[in-house]
């Protein structure tokens, strides 16, 4: 038979028996293995640009005119306009073309390279930038002209046609490469800071190149033979008439009759009006009207691929801007307001 | 009365156990160490087109200094003045100055090469992996910046304490050979 000190040491040992166990289970469900329960880092650890990303809705001045049009690309590259405001779209390797109302028309030109700037001219010639050289369509979509390849490494961002000059932005060089109209190539200029791959360009009626060196975060003048003349911007993410990031504007374009610039950023996506003197006007679009697109180019899938925005304007002065991870071209038309930056004609 | 027969199929019988133990623990010591080779010869690693930098790398590695660190592809490095890696969002000033910086540890060294360009080196010693700077660069920039395990520190745990809490199942097994996942320029941003 137990002695009453046996049974107290049985009690005891069975005491610190459970509450080992129920330490063991505590640990277990109060341990977060999987990961559920966040980082546990301060906020000082958060990377948060939410209050970047916000828009005074008085400063938009565009808005959305007709439903977004689905480009048909897995990832759209570029776009442009063409005669009778026809839409152009570049994604991998494929060029399609659309009406000005959105309807997909059945010229279709696929390369065996990724296609990555286009330019149409008012004859519907069409300039495409085939990652290292650039071919020439006619309307049809006949090939009429091949150029040499500028050289392992080169990508071709942007291609402007003057009657006389072609001029073609290598991202890989960090240069403008100057052609004749028959394809010679005649020298090259510059020395721009890209810290990544956009590097646009666009011609004016007055015969100035303009050219985004985005590392500078400047809209550069060039006269014809590559001499810098003037530039406008500079960097801020808080202020808004500012460009912000590393490295921007990533691309943009003149609205009719040369009246003012419309830009796009990477990093707080957005879509600027400035006019032609560099003035900030307006937003187009503002950073949360890309919220969804910025939630998917958050996760893994999308987030290591380029996904700038590109940007057109018809000649009824519509923002055209083609978003690549979607793959759509968003439409924007001004709001019919009378505030001053109307009065400037833009 | 046993025969000599007899006694020399003893000896027979115990040398031939013997020799089949010596075998056996050749065998088994060999196997041992085989299976020892072939573990050791895959590492975990962060294959950076899967991670999003949630932090987890920082707080679920066994060890009390993570063995995963920030590195910089230098070939894909934009060399920015202006590096949202590098700098706060909304930085009082372009300058080194505390307050401008935003890793939360000071790790990102910044050195002027010529104008305009700066390199940004991490200094491994302070890196947690909070992957703050790798948002920075992944938002604004080229993506140049990424989460790595450093095998000089890693212990390769049978089963990684990060790969279990990992979101995106980031975490995967590389030969000894390649035991690191570095991007190229192929991975433009």
């Amino acid at each position: 038979m137990k002695s009453t000190k046996q049974k107290n040491n049985q009690w005891v040992i069975g005491l610190v028996i459970a509450v080992a166990l129920g330490g063991v289970v505590l640990s277990i469900v109060s341990t977060d293995r999987f990961g559920e329960k966040g980082n546990g880092l301060g906020p000082e650890y958060q990377y948060d640009l939410s209050e970047l990303r916000k828009t005074d809705p008085a400063m938009i001045l565009y808005k959305e005119a007709s439903p977004r049009i689905n480009t048909g690309h897995s990832w759209g590259r570029a776009i442009a306009v063409g005669p009778e405001d026809q839409i152009y779209t570049l994604g991998g390797q494929q060029l399609h073309v659309f009406d000005s109302t959105g309807k997909r028309l059945p010229l279709t030109i696929e390369r065996d390279k990724e296609l990555t700037a286009v330019t149409v001219l008012k004859d519907g010639s069409i300039y495409l930038g085939v990652t290292d050289h650039i071919e020439i369509f006619d309307a049809s979509g006949q090939l009429k002209s091949q150029w040499e390849s500028i050289g392992s490494g080169a990508e071709i961002t942007s291609i402007v046609v003057t009657p006389d000059i072609v001029f073609a932005a290598d991202f890989g060089s960090r240069s403008v490469i100057r052609y004749d109209a028959s394809g010679q190539k005649l020298d090259s200029f510059g020395d721009f800071n890209l810290p990544s791959n956009y590097f646009d360009l666009a011609y004016t009626s007055d015969g100035q190149l303009l050219a985004a060196n985005t590392g500078e975060h400047r809209i550069e003048t060039y006269d014809l033979k590559g001499n810098l003349m003037s530039w406008w911007g500079e960097f801020s993410n808080q202020e808004p008439d500012k460009f912000c990031g590393c490295c921007n504007p990533i691309s943009f374009a003149l609205l009719p009759g040369q009246s003012g610039i419309v830009t796009c950023e990477k990093g707080l996506t957005r879509v600027k009006v400035y006019d032609k003197e560099g003035r900030f006007v307006g937003f187009v679009a503002g950073a949360e009207s890309f919220d969804q697109r910025d939630g998917l180019t958050a996760t893994p899938e999308y987030c290591y691929n380029r996904m700038g925005l590109d940007v057109a304007v018809d000649s009824q002065g519509r923002v055209l801007v083609l978003e690549p991870v979607m793959a759509e071209i968003r439409v924007y038309q001004r709001i019919n307001t009378d505030n001053s930056s109307r009065s400037q004609g833009i | 009365m046993p025969n000599q027969d007899n006694a020399l199929d003893r000896r027979d019988l115990i040398k031939k156990g013997l020799h089949g133990l010596a075998l056996l623990v050749t065998g088994g010591v060999s196997g041992f160490l085989a299976e020892r080779s072939q573990a050791n010869s895959y590492h975990w690693q962060i294959d950076p087109s899967k991670c999003i930098a949630c932090g987890n790398c920082a707080t679920y590695c066994v060890l009390e200094e993570s063995a995963v660190k920030c590195v910089n592809t230098y070939a894909m490095c934009g060399y920015c003045n202006l590096c949202t890696a590098f700098f706060e969002p909304a930085p009082k000033s372009l300058n080194t100055g505390a307050e401008n910086q935003l890793c939360p540890t000071g790790a990102i060294l910044r050195t002027f090469i010529e104008e305009p360009y700066y390199e940004y080196k991490i200094d491994e010693s302070l890196c947690i992996a909070c992957g703050k700077c790798v948002k920075g660069c992944k938002e604004f920039g080229n993506g140049s910046l990424y989460l790595q395990v450093r095998h000089d520190r890693c212990v390769n745990c049978n089963q990684c304490a990060i790969a279990v809490a990992c979101p995106t199942q980031a975490l995967t097994r590389v030969h000894r050979d390649q035991p690191y996942l570095l991007k190229g320029m192929d991975n433009k941003a």
